[in-house]
């Protein structure tokens, strides 16, 4: 609430800075939401709430005569903030020649409870399940620029990070999952302070930076969870869980290195980049727990454990580009090297002690203590070469084509203490692809067409969804049908497959889109717009149980049809928007949403604004995760 | 929360202090008269904008000069910096700071195909003349439906708009650096690790293996409608010498137990503990 108080007082302070040239629009309302049906998916799909609402704010302040010695230009955006789980306000602001300085805050409001999905408790009809979520991200980034449009520019960004709040998780053990309450409590900070240098047609810029993110997460047993959600029994004994804490913590520093550089000379243009990061993180992490509880792995029963962790990792990456680009009339070439390093070793320390175990067997009950010493390493290398050219042949026909070839070697050894199933999880993987594209455009007025067509073919694959052969085309053309009708329209085919023997993988996206623009004269508006999506995939997978070889099959058809009308009318400026999108693929459902926006113009300076709009979802197959949601808001506009 | 307001505005203050003791008169934006006499609102509308302030810039500065115009004024006998002119003429100054990717390829855009120099239109940002967004979908039709799938990150709320992830124009040393997940990873810190067990991202993949990021007909923005079948595809076995192993025998995928992986395998992106990604 403090927050929110200081960011409106900031908006308030152009107010104090004089009546220069200052632009200023504030719209203000309430909204009330009415849900019925599945609350949790329309908070996970829409997130609104009843309240105040700052639907827009915006100013622009120019001083054109500079009596103001601190600035001469601000501008600032905000939108969100209130009842509105997510909002933002943006800002600019500076002095000629003095500096530049932008900012933004933005406040995220993250919700998840998906009934139906992932949700080992559905069957004992605990909805919503495990992978739920309330949390909340701030984002604050501030980027200063000092002498702007001088040769050498000074500059400092910083940007904060923050989430917290609740979550739903769980913690297996012998046949049951247990219910968690989860808190997390993360923040990156990153301050990068560098230099820009720019002198005719040479320009470039180095940096230092510093990120740290610091996380912290609590987990406990939820009140009523301790019986699980099995009713088998091992060996004659129920599990259950008494309690369980677990706190974790968790520190990553990465220095961040950046140089870069271009320069123009003659028909030729350079640019060059250099980035590295060299991020250490260390963590530890403290769990208890009590109950009747079994341990295949020990074949033991246990009355307790407590467990500590220490890990420390070290991952050290750079990256490095060349590019050179040639403008010889109406030929366009253009080439660019690129070479990507990262390397990964991380060590993890386990120290485990169960309680009271007792063989499976029967005997005596005694503690035993376990020290794990598990670690990993990583190596990875890619490198690009690219090569394009585009050949003007005349004022409106551009003709496009490029090649490249990719190489990624990716060493990874294996984790020899954890390994359950050996094989697939250590080693060197190399993959090769190369790519050739070819594309023409036209463009005379408002006419415009464009045909984009890439090939891509690799020599392997590292991992089994990855495709051997690749083809993609784009189409996309927009023309006046009429002065005032103008018809877009959009096409894109994508294709993958990679025919090796027991993958047989295939995987076909068609999409097509219309938009049909209908504006005779200025006081009418209307969209049109039409859209379908297929994607069809199937890729053959060996079951674990019986290692049997079974096809996995995806398939989605959507559609999408919307209609927008704006119309002025007198007082009124009335703003229809209709949009209905269906899938019948694997997960059939239907949504539609309808609102409409009446801005009544009371005065020159204000406006009153009534707004309704409808919600709809509806699944076929999990039929309570369906919901309506209607919504009324009243806001005014003022133009001061 | 309070300290990082406190600390962030007292470096505010201080760069600001620091700066005003550099700063120099600015100039505004000053019309010929002679253009004046038939141009009188662009003044008023122009020096409401960024270039008001920032450069000593008249009409000539873009249109040039023509006495054919000052005897007959007609628009077609003044420089109209449209198409290719516009961004000669734009990337003049801006040259610098922009690098002109929409204007290549297929795109072939110029500068007021998304901007209008003359005036910005309220509430839009960056002299665009529509909203971000909208200037934005009338070329990529196909987000227009993307966007309105259930699951994913919805245009318009909360600041979410194509510029959260996507650099429309970008620093030369931008453009050969950008890579898909660092574009997720600004705002989802928490999985940027590095974890000592990672998974996909920065390994065999990134993001987008598993994730449709501009909406997804599938919860949690998955590429899958089921967890289980988004995991077996790449974790199945092979006689080809692959990355991924098989699952053990335990794993009956008949069981609704076993089709929900994420239920025991919860540190999916990256464990500083378990190899299996346990927690």
């Amino acid at each position: 609430m403090r927050n929110q108080l200081l960011l409106f007082l900031f908006l308030l302070i152009p107010a104090a800075l004089g009546q220069t040239n200052v632009d200023f629009g504030l719209e203000l309302g309430v909204q009330k939401w009415n849900i019925r049906g599945n609350e949790d998916l329309f908070l996970s799909q829409y997130n609104q709430d009843d309240g105040p609402v700052l639907q827009n704010f915006w100013l622009s302040w120019v001083d054109i005569e500079g009596k103001t010695r601190l600035l001469d230009r601000l501008r600032i955006d905000a939108s969100g903030f209130g009842a509105s789980p997510n909002g933002s306000v943006r800002w600019q602001m500076s002095r000629k020649r003095g500096y530049q300085l932008k900012g933004s805050y933005t406040r995220y409001a993250h919700y998840s409870a998906l009934p139906a999905f992932a949700n080992p408790f559905l069957e004992q009809g605990i909805v919503p399940g495990q992978h739920t979520l309330d949390q909340k991200r701030q984002l604050f980034k501030l980027q200063l620029e000092l002498f702007p449009h001088k040769t050498l520019r000074p500059f400092l960004d910083l940007s904060w990070n923050d989430r917290r709040g609740p979550s739903q998780t769980t913690f297996h053990v012998g046949l049951d999952e247990f219910r968690l309450l989860s808190h997390r409590n993360e923040q990156e900070n990153e301050w990068v302070g560098g230099l820009r240098f720019e002198r005719g047609a040479i320009g470039g810029e180095v940096s230092q930076g510093w990120r740290r993110f610091e996380g912290n997460g609590l987990d406990q047993l939820v009140a009523d969870a301790g019986d699980g959600n099995s009713l088998a029994t091992v060996l004659g004994n129920e599990v259950s869980l008494d309690n369980l804490d677990r706190y974790s913590r968790n520190t990553a520093k990465t220095p961040l290195t950046h140089l870069s550089f271009h320069g123009a000379w003659s028909k030729f243009r350079l640019i060059g980049a250099y980035n590295y990061a060299d991020a250490e993180s260390d963590g530890s992490e403290e769990e208890s727990l009590a109950g009747s509880l079994v341990s295949f792995q020990l074949r033991r029963l246990f009355a307790g454990r407590t467990e500590n962790i220490q890990n420390k990792t070290r991952n050290p990456s750079w990256r490095a580009d060349l590019k050179m680009e040639a403008d010889l009339g109406g030929v366009q070439l253009e080439a660019d090297f690129g070479r990507r390093h990262r390397q990964l070793d991380g060590l993890a320390m386990v120290q485990t002690v169960f309680l009271q175990a007792t063989p499976f067997r029967g005997g005596t009950a005694q503690d035993i203590s376990q020290l794990l010493e598990t670690e990993t390493s990583l190596e990875k290398e890619d490198d690009t070469l690219r090569a394009g050219l585009a050949w003007r042949a005349s004022p409106n026909l551009v003709f496009q084509t490029g090649f490249s070839i990719s190489k990624s070697d990716i060493y990874a050894a294996a984790d020899v203490a954890q390994i359950v199933i050996e094989g697939g999880q250590d080693g060197d993987f190399r993959r090769r692809l190369e790519k050739f594209n070819a594309a023409v455009s036209y463009r005379k007025g408002k006419t415009r067409l464009g045909l984009d067509w890439q090939s891509l073919h690799a020599d392997e694959i590292v991992v089994r969804t990855d495709f051997i052969d690749r083809d993609r085309l784009k189409f996309n053309s927009s023309f006046d049908v009429f002065s005032f009708m103008s018809l877009r329209a959009s096409a894109r085919w994508t294709q993958n497959e990679n025919p090796l023997p027991e993958i047989s993988y295939k995987s076909e996206e068609k999409q097509y889109d219309f938009d049909l623009d209908i504006h005779p004269n200025e006081s009418i508006n209307l969209l049109l717009n039409y859209g379908y999506y297929e994607s069809d995939s199937r890729i053959s997978q060996r079951m674990p149980q019986d290692f049997s070889l079974q096809t996995s099959l995806y398939r989605e058809d959507g559609a999408q049809y919307g209609a927008h009308l704006l119309w002025k009318a007198g007082r009124n400026k009335l703003q229809l928007n209709y949009i209905g999108y269906e899938n019948t693929g694997l997960l059939p459902f239907d949504l539609y949403q309808a609102s409409l926006r009446d801005d009544i113009e009371l005065s020159e300076k204000v406006s009153l604004i009534l707004t309704l709009s409808r919600n709809n979802y509806r699944e076929d197959e999990f039929v309570s995760s369906r919901f309506t949601g209607e919504s009324y808001g009243v806001f005014l506009n003022w133009r001061p | 929360m309070k300290n990082h307001w406190l600390s962030h505005s007292s470096i505010l203050c201080l760069c600001l202090i620091g700066s005003a003791v550099f700063a120099q008169d600015p100039s505004s934006f000053e019309p010929s008269e002679d253009c004046l006499e038939c141009h009188d609102d662009i003044p008023e509308l122009i020096n409401k904008t960024v270039h008001a302030p920032l450069f000593e810039v008249n009409c000539e500065s873009c249109h040039g000069t023509s006495e054919e115009h000052m005897d007959e004024p007609e628009a077609d006998n003044i420089n109209t910096p449209l198409g290719g002119l516009g961004q000669k003429v734009c990337l003049s100054c801006h040259q610098s700071s922009v690098h002109p990717k929409h204007m290549s390829g297929t795109a072939q855009l110029t500068c007021s195909d998304c901007h209008d120099m003359h005036k910005h239109q309220k509430p839009n940002v960056a002299l665009l003349s529509d909203t971000l967004d909208a200037t934005c979908l009338s070329c990529h039709l196909e987000h227009r439906s993307i966007e309105n799938r259930p699951f994913g990150h919805k245009l318009g709320r909360g600041g979410m708009s194509c510029i959260s992830c996507h650099q429309a124009h970008q620093r030369p040393g931008q453009v050969l650096t950008a890579s898909p997940e660092q574009m997720c990873l600004n705002c989802h810190a928490e999985k940027k690790g590095p974890f000592v067990f990672e998974h996909v991202q920065g390994v065999v993949g990134d993001c987008l293996s598993c994730h449709q990021v501009h909406g997804s007909s599938n919860p949690k923005q998955l590429t899958r409608t089921r967890v289980s079948q988004l995991c077996l595809e790449c974790h199945s076995q092979t006689t080809q010498p692959i990355f991924g192993s098989q699952p053990p025998a335990i794993h009956d995928m008949r069981s609704p137990r076993y089709q929900n992986c994420t239920t025991c395998h919860g540190a999916i992106h990256g464990s500083n503990r378990s190899h299996l990604l346990l927690k």
